[in-house]
């Protein structure tokens, strides 16, 4: 059974939707039901395209969308395709507003301490505000750079491989006294956040979709539509804010939590979402007994191996800790996403999403926890190359922070 | 007694007897050796420190300077001094009030060179200190500082304590010290736990904290799970996975920016040749000496990987035993078929050592010892406790290898350890180039200087090889979920545990 919250409560949680599924009644409600009693349909779905899948499971959505994207029209494959293009599109808006954040703050520190040099640096930390028009007096080299990002926003491919390839190297480079210093362009992920959610509309086919077309449409193929998601069936996204523009940031609003949980998440203060996160734990072990308690012994084994309680709980949290920071509630978005972390797996990968990190790395800068913030950015090195320009920024906004302390060390 | 010796289900019982209202018990690997801020050299003592001592500022929630034993300041338009005034009604724990002659006192004794004390370097920038009434301070600077406030979480000691007594290492204090904390010093108990006392009206929501020393990090991840201890300051990485399946517990990242490393003594006539601290470099398996107690990143230089200044085109030192044995030949040495011997015709032949209470250290140094006797270098290992490890370590400088760890707030200043004239430079490294950039790096306001700067001393740092530099580990913290309200402060731990409650 699903139902829609009443409209306080779905204000209060900030998410898109709900499910009240008690587990001891009805443990195969959801996706995770169906890989322990029904394990052929799971291999009938990831069988055509399985790097897909293994791609989907790994938070590799660039990967799975590769794949996944070669599917006819019409095939399950194709919404699984649109999940994982609005789930980069997703991660590239989150990175998009840390390093918005951490942009803003750099500049108001550094202003602080006498003011950024000018030139360059403060042409590039104008135009990281809003990520539109370069502010007059750009050099040529970045003219050049705002071509190539016009073009990756329209969704040219070339353009967005070229743009990812670059994401590493600095956008210009200045000698300045007695030292080189390297420009990170602070624009990259919000032009590739453009870019995927073009992907996503063009693979769905309505480019001008909202968030209520891709819920329909997530409804038609319930288990891809569901499979490895924070959700338990497409029927539990009936909620609200149908109408808004279909982008990774209304897809990243879209999770839905069991209702024992919806309270605790949704509230003001950091220990009561920090007890809804335990409350989650508890129904999430329950649900996974629940659901090995009816698995077939194939079922079983997909249990134990995709451990899909875990994601699905990690994905709620992810997506709670989202809102408390679009609602300015920091130390609750770290307390959610301290509770979401797997700290058995340090890397991103199937126990911990790339989205994980990022919103990390962004409470933590909110909360003046600028340096851990660059612990959390760490693990995301290998997978997303455009971390780079993130990493830079808060690492001059962790140096500026600490400018005026004197250094304590210990050992041990 | 060490509860290493104790079997657990003693343990556990001494957990239950030992009881008081609702204590909170967490773990330290090492028990510290002293109380005593002017000789902080450990962890466990700067934690320890925290809740006993104050600073006139310390981190507010979202690690911003707030005002703590001062209650005001103001810096002069020139920046060259500031007043601070002491909070009023600020008392130590034996009743007398806080005055600005305690301050003044402390800021001297800190930077009294007949002191020795190990946070030198904390004061080095304050010109001067009188006190103006019982309650205002007058600091002077050496140079313009923009914000001092951030400079002055240093604690505070009270004069009275040491009226008729110089400051010592080893005075009275160490142990009985008097602080204005939200605890007290209730007691050092015989088995090497402490236990900390909230002082009357005092404001922290737990009663009692007690420090326990379980050295055996196995017993520390039991005790946790049997409810013997509160909290787990350091959870070892093989035990992640339990202690977060246990519903009962919550872990808290705590990394403190730590990096493991062997320290050679730069004083060891042999060891002053940079070609013969490359080939030890070179003959250590480092992943194989990693595997056995978790999983960390493996460095090239003195920062963790997450590190702004971290250098990432330096790669770590590669294991290359051929090349380890040209850079001793080139040095003089001679392989004999079983050992190298030096030019002087005497053995290869190293101490190493590291603490005696570190359970990973000790694997970890029998296992390089190994690697070292399998290429030919004699290797006799040694384990110190914490009195000898300050006597003889930095005291003394008498060692040929020292395996350790460092820790470092979010500055990641390494001053102290690489500049030629740090205080915590005990493996006596210089680099006039070192100096500079270290120099230079101190006197900047711009970031992105800094960055290079730091890199290139990384640069330079790994290509002299003063130290092995090691790997930084995975680290959290573990809580029982009984505790309630903890945030955790990245490098002290315990700033905001006046507000825990259980």
């Amino acid at each position: 059974m699903t139902r829609c919250l009443p409209v306080a409560a779905l204000l209060a949680l900030g998410a898109c939707g709900t499910s009240d599924v008690p587990p001891a009644e009805a443990p195969s409600a959801g996706w995770w039901g169906r890989l322990a009693t029904q394990p052929e349909a799971f291999q009938d779905l990831v069988e055509p395209r399985r790097d897909g899948w293994v791609s989907m499971h790994r938070h590799d959505h660039r990967s799975a969308f590769a794949a996944l994207s070669q599917a006819p029209e019409g095939h399950p494959d194709r919404i699984g395709a649109v999940r994982a293009a609005f789930a980069e599109a997703a991660l590239h808006d989150d990175l998009a507003r840390l390093v918005r954040e951490a942009n803003r703050l750099r500049s108001e520190a550094w202003a602080a301490r006498g003011g950024t040099p000018e030139g360059a640096g403060a042409v590039l930390a104008a135009w990281g505000e809003r990520c539109d028009t370069l502010p007059p007096g750009a050099p040529a080299a970045l003219e050049e750079r705002l071509t190539l990002h016009a073009r990756v926003r329209a969704g040219d491919r070339d353009a967005v491989e070229a743009l990812r390839a670059t994401a590493k190297e600095p956008v210009l480079r200045e000698q300045a006294d007695g030292f080189v210093r390297d420009h990170v362009d602070p624009c990259v992920d919000a032009s590739l956040a453009r870019a995927w959610t073009a992907e996503g509309l063009g693979t769905l086919g309505q480019p001008e979709a909202r968030l209520s077309d891709l819920i329909t449409a997530l409804q038609g193929e319930p288990f891809a539509a569901s499979l490895f998601a924070p959700w338990p069936d497409p029927d539990a996204l009936e909620a609200c804010e149908a109408d808004r523009p279909l982008d990774g940031a209304s897809f990243a609003a879209l999770y839905a939590p069991p209702a024992a949980v919806v309270e605790g998440l949704g509230s003001p203060g950091v220990e009561e979402v920090r007890e809804a996160a335990r409350q989650l734990l508890v129904w999430s072990d329950a649900a996974r007994e629940q659901a090995a308690r009816v698995a077939t012994p194939d079922g079983a084994q997909l249990l134990d191996g995709l451990a899909p309680l875990q994601s699905y709980r990690q994905g709620v949290l992810v997506g709670a800790a989202r809102q408390a920071l679009l609602k300015d509630r920091p130390r609750q978005a770290l307390a959610l996403l301290d509770a979401a972390r797997d700290v058995s797996d340090r890397d991103v990968g199937p126990a911990n999403s790339p989205s994980l990190f990022v919103l990390l790395a962004e409470a933590r800068v909110r909360t003046g926890r600028t340096r851990e913030a660059l612990d959390a950015l760490e693990p995301l090195t290998a997978r997303v190359p455009t971390v780079h320009s993130a990493k830079e920024l808060v690492g001059d906004l962790a140096v500026l922070q600490s400018m005026d302390r004197i250094g304590d060390s210990k050992e041990n | 007694m060490s509860l290493l010796r104790v079997p657990l289900a003693t343990a556990l019982l001494l957990g239950a007897v030992g009881a008081q209202a609702n204590p909170l018990r967490y773990a330290e690997d090492r028990a510290p050796a002293i109380v005593h801020p002017l000789y902080t050299t450990l962890m466990s003592e700067a934690r320890l420190n925290e809740l006993v001592f104050e600073g006139l500022f310390a981190d507010d929630m979202e690690l911003r300077a707030k005002p703590l034993l001062a209650e005001s300041f103001e810096l002069t338009p020139d920046r060259m001094s500031m007043t601070v005034t002491v909070r009023k009604g600020a008392t130590w724990h034996d009743g007398k009030p806080v005055t600005a002659a305690d301050v003044v006192f402390t800021i001297q004794a800190m930077k009294d060179p007949s002191n020795a004390s190990t946070e030198v370097g904390r004061v080095a920038w304050i010109a001067s200190a009188e006190a103006v009434d019982t309650r205002t301070v007058k600091l002077t600077f050496n140079g313009e500082e923009y914000a001092p406030e951030d400079k002055l979480y240093f604690k505070i000691l009270p004069a009275h304590a040491f009226q008729g007594s110089s400051v010592q290492r080893t005075g009275s204090f160490r142990t009985q010290p008097i602080g204005s904390g939200p605890w007290k010093l209730g007691s050092f108990n015989d088995d090497n736990s402490i236990t900390m006392l909230r002082p009357e009206g005092g404001t922290a929501q737990l009663e009692e904290v007690v420090m326990r020393e379980v050295s055996d990090k196995n017993y520390q991840a039991k005790l946790l799970v049997y409810e013997s201890l509160e909290a787990l300051v350091r959870v070892l990485p093989r035990d992640l996975a339990t202690l977060q399946n246990d519903r009962k517990i919550e872990l808290y990242p705590y990394q403190t920016n730590s990096w493991w490393y062997f320290g050679f003594n730069h004083g060891n006539e042999g060891l002053k040749d940079a070609r013969v601290r490359e080939a030890l470099t070179l003959m250590i398996d480092v992943p194989a000496l990693l595997a056995p107690i978790g999983t960390g990143d493996i460095l090239s230089g003195p920062y963790v990987k997450s590190s702004p200044f971290y250098n990432h085109d330096v790669a770590p030192s590669p294991h290359d035993p051929d090349r380890a044995a040209t850079l001793l030949a080139e040095a003089g040495y001679t392989f004999n078929g079983k050992l190298w011997l030096g030019p002087d015709g005497k053995e290869l032949k190293l101490r190493l050592t590291t603490a005696s209470n570190l359970e990973t250290a000790q694997d970890v140094l029998i296992n390089v010892q190994s690697q070292l006797r399998s290429r030919g270098v004699s290797v006799e290992t040694e384990f110190l406790g914490d009195a000898e490890w300050k006597a003889r370590i930095w005291r003394d400088k008498d060692f040929d290898v020292v395996l350790s760890q460092w820790s470092f707030d979010r500055n990641e200043d390494i001053y102290d350890q690489f500049h030629s004239s740090g205080p915590r430079n005990f493996v006596g490294y210089a680099n006039d180039k070192v100096d500079e950039l270290l120099d230079t790096a101190r006197g900047t306001a711009d970031p992105q200087e800094k960055k290079a700067l730091m890199r290139q001393v990384h640069q330079l740092v790994h290509d002299d090889h003063p130290m092995v530099f090691l790997w930084t580990l995975d680290s959290y913290s573990a809580l029982s979920t009984k505790v309630k309200k903890v945030v955790v402060h990245p490098f002290y731990f315990f700033t905001w545990a006046e507000d825990w409650s259980m």
